[in-house]
């Protein structure tokens, strides 16, 4: 009956409800855009940045990341190699020398990490070699190649053919020079991954530090990434004195993102509702001092004060309820579309590389954050009803019935 | 005291508007028997409207006592109230007050909805309900699409509804016009004279009066003359 009653009230203004609806609707629609939008702009990070650079897991000495010296080289390379050659969930593993240097051009010199890489392999697991956007990928017929980032290179004014001369420390602490000449020119979504690394081949690399075919980082690309975790267990498991980090635990800025979103969600929605229970509040009210005659007659007929609240709290409840069922699968669609096609972000692509995304964002939301914003929004709206509600229970039958 | 319907005791109203007291109603003393037909008569502001509305428990009386049934409605909270008025009590207002979201039908089947009562017994009372108020074909209209006798029709038929053990009336044919008029009080008489229900009403239309068993003249706020009309009759 009180149902009953509520939803015909909803209809005696129906643009007042409608504007309601609309605005639980559009509410809804915005509030899951923009989680969706910042979702698939973590995606694009973890994307690139799994793809480009991390990899899904990588293996060091343990103190390498830390003190980085090139003699903590990897225990037991091949009781780790072994290893992954038995998981079926590795796609790919580049085996890298890194190092730190100094690159020098005739007009100016920048810090870098030369990394000294199999070229096969490094293309299988980062795909550089499709990043190559002037001259050619490493070739290993040729020697003294070296490739380098497009904004490393424009800061030392260096292009494809110039030649860079290299410094750093071999194994004794002897400090090397040695001139590469450029054959590629590679782009990346992360700007720093541009600016700071330069790649040369692994064997060149091996022979000038005198390492003697050791190796500081294994790179391993997995098929699914949702075997990260069994894959790293595995490898921590073999006991080699190696540690072995997931690309969440190399990337904390990235991890951080994704264990904050659903503080975001609540920030986020919780702004909108807010702003959507000043609409709700506002409309009930004038609703219930509309129909203050008529609340003091269903008082005196005999409708309890209970039954009141509930019916004014229903109303609202109904045109939420709406709002959501219209805003939701709105929101879907609209998440579905874009997120199918993706949205170019190409106008903004310098600020973006800098914080590792790419130029085009795919909106992405799971299921589970529907309900959960619809939710927010009902319970905001039984709230928002409150105030009105108590209201319409202070009125006094006598009163209320001669208003006019 | 078996039929003693209504017993207000030495009832007053006093409204506090700034510094003066305004005695709507002055020590009033009422006793209405089942099966009566009461006119309360008098100029406007002489207090009609605020006895009826202590009488049926919507204001409460600034001293006095009001005993329905043997239940002093004074000493009542407002839920118990609410419940009691449901029971006992059935209202006809000057302007209808009708829901306007729910039909005739609904309108007279919303009070035992109230009540809890069944879905069979229901049906059977609002298609009586309507047939004795004359509205069996306006069943399934909404009070917009009625005309004013036929929305204070389906009022009646309303404060009927629930099985009261009196009806008040506030001015009920104030907004009609005559022939409308002549027809409500057709209905109330009969419902009256059949069913014994018992009838209080405000009114200053001589029509009203003229029909009326008993007339209580208010003046002031008090009783100024109490006049028995025609000899009470029982239904029954």
């Amino acid at each position: 009956m009180i149902l009953s009653i509520a939803w015909r009230n909803l209809w005696r203004n129906p643009l007042r409800s409608l504007v309601i609806i609309g605005s639980v609707m559009t509410g809804l629609l915005a509030g899951i855009f923009i989680l969706a939008f910042f979702r698939g702009l973590i995606n694009e990070q973890i994307n690139t940045g799994i793809s480009q650079q991390l990899s899904h897991i990588q293996v060091h000495n343990p103190v390498f990341r830390e003190l980085d010296e090139e003699q903590y080289t990897i225990n037991n390379v091949s009781g780790v190699l072994s290893a992954l050659e038995k998981d079926d969930q590795v796609a790919g593993i580049s085996q890298r020398l890194v190092i730190t240097a100094m690159a020098s051009s005739a007009y100016t010199a920048s810090g870098v990490s030369i990394y000294g890489v199999e070229p096969l392999s490094e293309a299988a697991v980062t795909g550089l070699n499709k990043r190559i956007k002037e001259g050619h990928y490493l070739e290993n017929s040729a020697s003294g190649q070296i490739l380098m980032g497009r904004k490393l290179a424009k800061k030392l004014h260096l292009g494809q053919g110039s030649k860079v001369i290299l410094t750093f420390q071999d194994k004794n602490n002897e400090l090397i020079a040695a001139a590469f000449r450029i054959t590629g020119i590679f782009e990346a979504a992360n700007s720093n991954l541009e600016e700071n690394n330069v790649f040369v081949k692994k064997n060149e690399l091996d022979s000038l530090t005198l390492l003697g075919g050791r190796i500081h980082e294994l790179a391993i690309l997995l098929k699914d990434n949702k075997a990260v975790e069994t894959t790293a267990f595995k490898l921590r498991n073999l006991n080699t004195g190696n540690k072995v980090e997931t690309w969440k635990q190399l990337s904390p800025e990235i991890r951080m993102m994704i264990d904050s979103f659903s503080q975001y969600m609540v920030i986020i929605i919780g702004i909108i509702l807010i702003a959507l229970v000043f609409g709700i509040v506002n409309t009930m009210l004038m609703a219930v001092l509309e129909r203050y005659r008529e609340l003091g007659v269903l008082m005196a007929i005999g409708l309890n004060k209970r039954k009141i609240f509930s019916m004014i709290m229903t109303e609202t409840l109904l045109m939420t309820i709406l709002g959501c069922l219209a805003g939701l699968p709105l929101s879907w669609l609209t998440v579905y579309l874009t997120g199918r096609n993706g949205i170019n972000l190409s106008r903004f692509s310098e600020g973006l590389a800098m914080y590792g995304y790419g130029t085009r964002v795919y909106p992405q939301l799971e299921l589970s954050y529907y309900w959960q914003v619809g939710g927010m929004a009902i319970v905001a709206a039984l709230l928002a009803s409150v105030y009105p509600s108590l209201k319409a229970l202070q009125l006094k039958p006598a009163t209320a019935i001669r208003k006019i | 005291m078996q039929n003693t319907v209504i017993d207000a005791h030495n009832i007053s109203k006093v409204y506090d508007q700034g510094p003066v007291a305004v005695k709507a109603v002055n020590n009033v003393h009422l006793h209405i028997e089942k099966g009566e037909f009461v006119a309360l008569v008098g100029p406007s502001g002489s207090g009609k409207t605020t006895l009826l509305n202590m009488i049926g428990g919507l204001d409460e009386p600034t001293t006095g006592n009001v005993v329905i049934n043997g239940v002093d409605i004074t000493k009542l909270s407002s839920n118990e109230l609410i419940d009691f008025r449901l029971n006992n009590i059935g209202f006809v207002f000057q302007s209808f007050n009708l829901i306007p979201v729910l039909t005739a039908r609904e309108n007279i089947e919303f009070i035992m909805l109230l009540q809890k009562v069944g879905k069979e017994e229901r049906e059977t009372r609002v298609l009586k309900l309507l047939e004795e108020v004359g509205l069996t074909d306006k069943a399934n209209a909404k009070p917009g699409e009625l005309s004013g006798g036929q929305q204070q029709r389906v009022a009646v038929a309303r404060a009927l509804a629930s099985k009261p053990r009196f009806v008040l009336a506030d001015e009920p044919t104030a907004n009609l016009d005559s022939q409308s008029a002549a027809n409500l009080l057709d209905i109330m008489e009969k419902l009256n004279r059949e069913e014994g229900m018992t009838f209080v009403f405000s009114t200053h239309d001589q029509r009203v009066i003229q029909r009326a068993r008993r007339v209580i003249t208010l003046v002031d706020g008090e009783v100024a003359e109490d006049t028995l009309q025609t000899p009470l009759t029982h239904a029954g």
